[in-house]
């Protein structure tokens, strides 16, 4: 199959998928009735933002006029408004989500680079006590919860320490940086603490699967070829052993990516981070249901352009996908 | 079938135990099921009342220290470790069974319904599944059951995809194709033949299913939104991040609130973890045992 054809038949399947999500979300929204019901009994809400919301998305109308009136404001990059912030959901999603889409790709990139390093080093001492030990770390650092690393990392670094802001969000509007290098600066400032935080958990699991596919490559006959031909260790270790354990990371990562984005909602949460996790946490805790419609959808999307753009680094790295 | 099942635990118990690993997480378990049956005997305060002035470091007399309001964190963690392993167990089994179930008829029957629950698996697997819990159980409710059913419903594609492709390559055998030529009923072959099979896999994913609704309960718990009358370790966490009408534990610098009840899910996942990582050894050859 030819290259192009390979990315549009997996572009048609991703639009696809974000088709059905979109409906998920609509029914899951309407589970209870009327979604604003809420918005109505509560007394500070002006009635008329009610009244016009009601009337911009047709909540009186029947079901299916609802859904496709739902479907074009969608597609008019119009998520609603947000009563809680008192904002276009639009317009928080486009100030929140590359705050998000910086942790995730920080933390991912950290744990993987580390654990295919120490990973592979730990195949080919396979069995010694520091394999052990390391696969002993990692399936423990695995069983933390998420939120508690990030708990104790806060207390620790933040509170105790004073190292680190204990809100970045409130850091952020407090001290709004200024130009470029202040942005910078305030970025890693406020990030540094969540992206360890993550990075530390996908590393206990990355680390075990990295040292799994090292394990396997190092049996398979070229590995036997190039000891015997007498290439070094380290040749072997960098050139041959890490290369051919990277392609099954990439398959763990993309199957990995909904569950990354689960860890990272809940440790924005930790940290008061202003991302789309956060926004979604404080939307569910404040019925806010234009807000967690917006940040539902938009973390669905991030995970299906991230599995789609991981497809095509397999599909540069694995020619035989290609053919299949 | 039962006697099926009861065999291959029994089997699957014995081969765990001859691994280290295994065996460290047997007996972790039991310890964490024994304290959860026994909680109302070993705890030594009423959980929800308070028993001393709040903030109390670890003591003899409260070995987890005392919260915000001067509850015993030792007695309430006993509690807690009950409700997540309650949830965890029933949440897994659930899960394990839909998979279970569907991976089997639509591994074994192939056509519609197989591309059907195959389509619904791939897309349930790229919908983050902590907010669309969250999602659902703010719109639901926070109730025991609701969390139940959400947590269930949401991760038995895992499970399910990995039983189907397991069931793909067992159709095949020639011992399936000799009870079909013999005249055997799909559903025959389905339980009596292909099951069999696969109850290695699925009790390997069944531990992992368990270990996963306990970190969501306790996730969830520990964003507000569990009923906090149902005290669950997620719930203590949640107390020490916002605090109980005091201070949170970081304010008050009451590290013991933070330490224990989160080192209390990381050992209850632990086991569970410990247990899994024995059974896949056993399970594939390929890895050496210790």
């Amino acid at each position: 199959m030819s290259l192009t054809r390979y990315i549009v038949r997996r572009g048609i399947q991703s639009i696809i998928t974000f088709f059905i999500i979109l409906a998920v979300t609509f029914v899951i929204i309407r589970i209870r009735g009327n979604p604003l019901a809420f918005y109505i009994q509560n007394p500070r809400i002006p009635a008329e933002v009610v009244r016009d919301l009601i009337e911009e998305w047709g909540i009186n109308e029947p079901l299916h006029i609802q859904f496709i009136n739902y479907l074009l404001k969608i597609f008019q990059l119009d998520l609603g408004y947000s009563i809680h912030y008192r904002k276009p959901v639009i317009e928080l999603i486009a100030t929140y989500l590359p705050w998000s889409i910086w942790l995730l790709g920080m933390s991912v990139t950290i744990s993987l680079v580390l654990s295919m390093i120490i990973g592979s080093y730990l195949a080919t001492r396979y069995g010694s006590r520091l394999d052990r030990f390391m696969v002993f770390m990692g399936l423990t650092i695995r069983s933390f919860p998420v939120f508690w690393i990030g708990m104790i990392i806060l207390y620790y670094f933040a509170y105790t320490l004073n190292l680190f802001p204990i809100s970045p969000t409130t850091y952020l509007l407090t001290f709004p940086p200024q130009n470029i290098l202040e942005w910078i600066t305030t970025l890693f400032y406020i990030s540094a603490l969540p992206i360890i935080s993550l990075a530390m958990v996908h590393f206990g699991g990355d680390l075990i699967i990295m040292r799994g596919a090292a394990l396997s490559v190092s049996t398979d006959d070229y590995v036997v070829v190039a000891k015997a031909v007498g290439f070094s260790n380290s040749y072997i270790l960098r050139k041959i052993i890490i290369r051919n354990s990277v392609l099954p990371m990439v398959t763990y990562a993309s199957l990995n990516y909904a569950l990354i984005m689960s860890g990272s909602v809940i440790i924005e949460a930790v940290f008061s981070y202003p991302g789309v996790g956060w926004l979604i946490y404080q939307a569910v805790l404040l019925s806010d249901y234009f807000l967690i419609q917006g940040a539902f959808l938009i973390l669905s999307l991030v995970v299906i352009v991230f599995n789609f753009i991981t497809d095509l680094i397999y599909m540069l790295l694995d020619p035989r996908v290609r053919l299949r | 079938m039962y006697r099926d099942l009861v065999a291959s635990l029994r089997y699957s118990i014995e081969i765990i135990g001859s691994i280290t690993v295994g065996r460290v997480g047997l007996i972790l378990l039991t310890l964490f099921i024994m304290i959860g049956l026994l909680a109302d005997l070993l705890a030594p305060y009423d959980p929800s009342q308070p028993v001393s002035e709040p903030y109390q470091p670890p003591s003899p007399l409260y070995i987890f220290g005392t919260d915000g309001l001067g509850r015993d964190i030792f007695s309430r963690s006993l509690y807690g470790i009950r409700t997540s392993i309650i949830i965890g167990v029933l949440t897994g089994l659930l899960t394990t069974m839909i998979g279970l179930m569907v991976g089997l008829i639509s591994g074994y029957r192939g056509g519609l319904a197989d591309n059907i629950s195959t389509a619904l698996i791939d897309i349930m697997l790229t919908i983050p599944p902590l907010p669309l819990i969250m999602v659902l159980v703010a719109i639901l409710d926070r109730s025991f059951t609701t969390v139940i059913l959400v947590i269930a419903l949401t991760s038995w594609p895992q499970v399910a995809r990995l039983v189907r492709s397991m069931v793909l390559s067992i159709r095949e055998y020639q011992y399936v194709e000799a009870a079909r030529a013999l005249g055997a009923g799909s559903s025959r072959i389905m339980f009596r033949h292909i099951l069999p099979a696969v109850i290695p896999l699925a009790i390997s994913q069944l531990i992992v299913s368990i270990s996963y609704a306990i970190v969501i309960e306790a996730g969830l718990a520990f964003l507000g939104l569990r009923n906090p009358l149902e005290l669950s370790l997620g719930i203590l966490l949640n107390e020490a991040q916002t605090g109980v009408g005091t201070g949170s534990a970081f304010v008050a610098g009451a590290w013991w609130w933070i330490l224990f009840p989160g080192m209390l899910i990381s050992m209850i996942v632990m086991s569970f973890v410990f247990i899994g990582y024995a059974v896949d050894v056993a399970i594939n050859p390929r890895l050496k045992r210790y």
